[in-house]
């Protein structure tokens, strides 16, 4: 389960976690589901439609910041909650996809709609970079975080700098080593 | 030296031979690397990815959203249980609705089936809280239930009436439906909703889309999705939540955009706007370009500007 990782993320027990707990829930479908209807606008060319998880974010915290569980959060640390939320939801589905192609235990055995634009290729290098990512947590947590800040999360370099509280060219630094260090993983991996 | 040093070294290589010209860096690695062949290699690496600039990193999230949310280019779907499925109606968040036929009694229905099960628990409860809610309800104005199953995967799914109309303002507007005639059909969507709140439902989400006008006329409240039931208000937490991300601001009520709990006033609230509009042709505050705050704000603490006074209604 998709969500498992935030819930064994919190100490479990008094009812401050479970609404935190709740919180999480919400926000990982209220991502997801914004991501499908963004998805299914620009399937159907919808002019206004941008598949812009910037903007989803945002939007996510707009909707989510009165609720009991983010009370106290900020917006920006609420973006990082919202970015793994982001990197979590796209790595389970590719999976997902994945496992079906093979004809897996979780295989799906229905397709729902004609496809968005079917590329096996994203699935494999979604997951490699995930894998890649981990790998970087372990070496250097910070970096990771830069990473997934700003490519799941959409966070600029100015949000990351305030977020990790350290300069923006630190963040442009480790970003940029980041990248090429994963652009290299990803190759090899695919 | 641990992978975390041996990082930092790559790294520190990385970025001075980076700023170099490219006939400089090989040199550069040769004497930096000391005759580490993989420290080399591995730095040369990422230089190499650093001036290509093209890994998926480079890349929109959204495009690569768009093709992992897609299916794998099999066929879609086309039965549901008994039902043959004739086309998509629509889709948003939780799932898909389809027009599908029974063959073997020649009826249509609209079928709505939770899309990607798997992804929360939330959404599995509210899918299963919405078909209770319209199995419960029993009202010749409301879309009523007539199937639930699962698919062999696991996708729960339920067949319901399918409602051929248009919303409540279209269908004024297409009519050019008297004071009269928008009274009358405004009675029966209230009294649809009278009956839902007797059976401890509340439907949080009333708007002109969710209440349909056949051609004969009748009227159907649809999309009890985000419905409550009255006995479960203690849960505010998440009520709370649920009223508000997933409410239509325009016919929310003050206490819905400000997050506090909900109750058959929300709902007579929302009638309220659509008999506005209805009556008056516009909405009483006009929300577009303000953000959902400033909207939030006028909701809960404007009142609706005067009628212009050439509109003699």
């Amino acid at each position: 389960m998709a969500t498992q990782d935030f819930r064994d993320g919190g100490s479990a027990g008094n009812a401050a976690d479970s609404v935190q707990r709740r919180a999480l829930d919400d926000l990982f479908s209220l991502t997801y589901e914004e991501l499908r209807r963004l998805a299914s606008a620009v399937k159907r060319s919808d002019p206004s439609a941008t598949l812009n998880p910037t903007a989803l974010v945002n939007e996510a915290w707009v909707k989510m910041s009165r609720s009991p569980g983010f009370v106290g959060t900020s917006p920006l640390h609420f973006k990082r909650i919202a970015a793994r939320a982001m990197r979590q939801i796209l790595v389970e589905a590719a999976r997902r996809r994945n496992a079906s192609k093979r004809g897996g235990a979780e295989a799906l055995t229905i397709t729902f709609d004609e496809a968005l634009g079917t590329n096996a290729t994203s699935d494999r290098q979604l997951l490699a970079l995930h894998g890649a990512l981990d790998e970087l947590e372990r070496l250097e947590p910070r970096q990771a975080a830069i990473v997934e800040s700003r490519f799941f999360g959409g966070l600029d370099v100015e949000e990351t700098a305030a977020l990790l509280n350290v300069s923006e060219a630190t963040i442009l630094r480790d970003w940029r080593a980041a990248k090429a260090r994963l652009a290299h993983e990803l190759r090899r991996a695919i | 030296m641990n992978d975390s040093k041996r990082w930092k070294r790559v790294q520190d290589l990385f970025h001075q031979a980076v700023n170099l010209p490219p006939s400089e860096q090989l040199a550069f690695l040769k004497h930096g690397c000391a005759g580490d062949d993989t420290l080399q290699a591995e730095v040369l690496a990422m230089l190499e990815e650093d001036e290509r600039g093209e890994s998926l990193l480079e890349r929109n999230l959204g495009e690569l959203a768009q093709h992992v949310l897609g299916n794998d280019g099999r066929p879609p779907l086309k039965e549901i249980g008994p039902y043959q499925i004739t086309r998509v109606l629509g889709e948003g968040g939780m799932g898909v609705v389809y027009l599908a036929t029974r063959p073997d009694l020649g009826s249509h229905v609209a079928i709505k089936v939770l899309r990607d099960a798997w992804l929360s628990p939330a959404r599995r409860g509210r899918f299963a809280r919405e078909q209770q809610t319209l199995a419960q309800l029993n009202h010749p104005s409301i879309a009523r239930l007539y199937d639930a199953d699962v698919l062999p995967d696991g996708t729960p799914w339920f067949a319901m009436e399918y409602v051929k109309g248009l919303p409540l303002t279209e269908y004024c507007r297409c009519h050019s439906s008297s004071v009269d005639q928008r009274l009358r059909l405004f009675r029966a969507v209230a009294e649809a909703v009278q009956y839902a709140h007797g059976q401890a439902v509340i439907h949080r989400d009333l708007k002109p889309s969710n209440i349909l006008v056949k051609d004969d006329g009748t009227v159907r409240l649809l999309d009890f999705g985000i419905a409550k039931q009255l006995e479960s208000f203690d849960l505010q937490a998440e009520q709370t939540m649920t009223g508000l991300r997933l409410m239509t601001p325009a016919y929310a009520s003050p206490e819905q955009v400000l997050g506090q709990r909900v109750g058959i006033g929300t709902d007579v609230y929302s009638l309220g706007v659509v008999l506005y509009e209805l009556l008056v042709g516009e909405l009483p505050f006009d929300l577009s370009n303000l953000t959902p705050a400033e909207g939030a704000t006028i909701i809960a603490e404007h009142e609706p500007s005067h009628l212009p006074p050439q509109s003699e209604r």
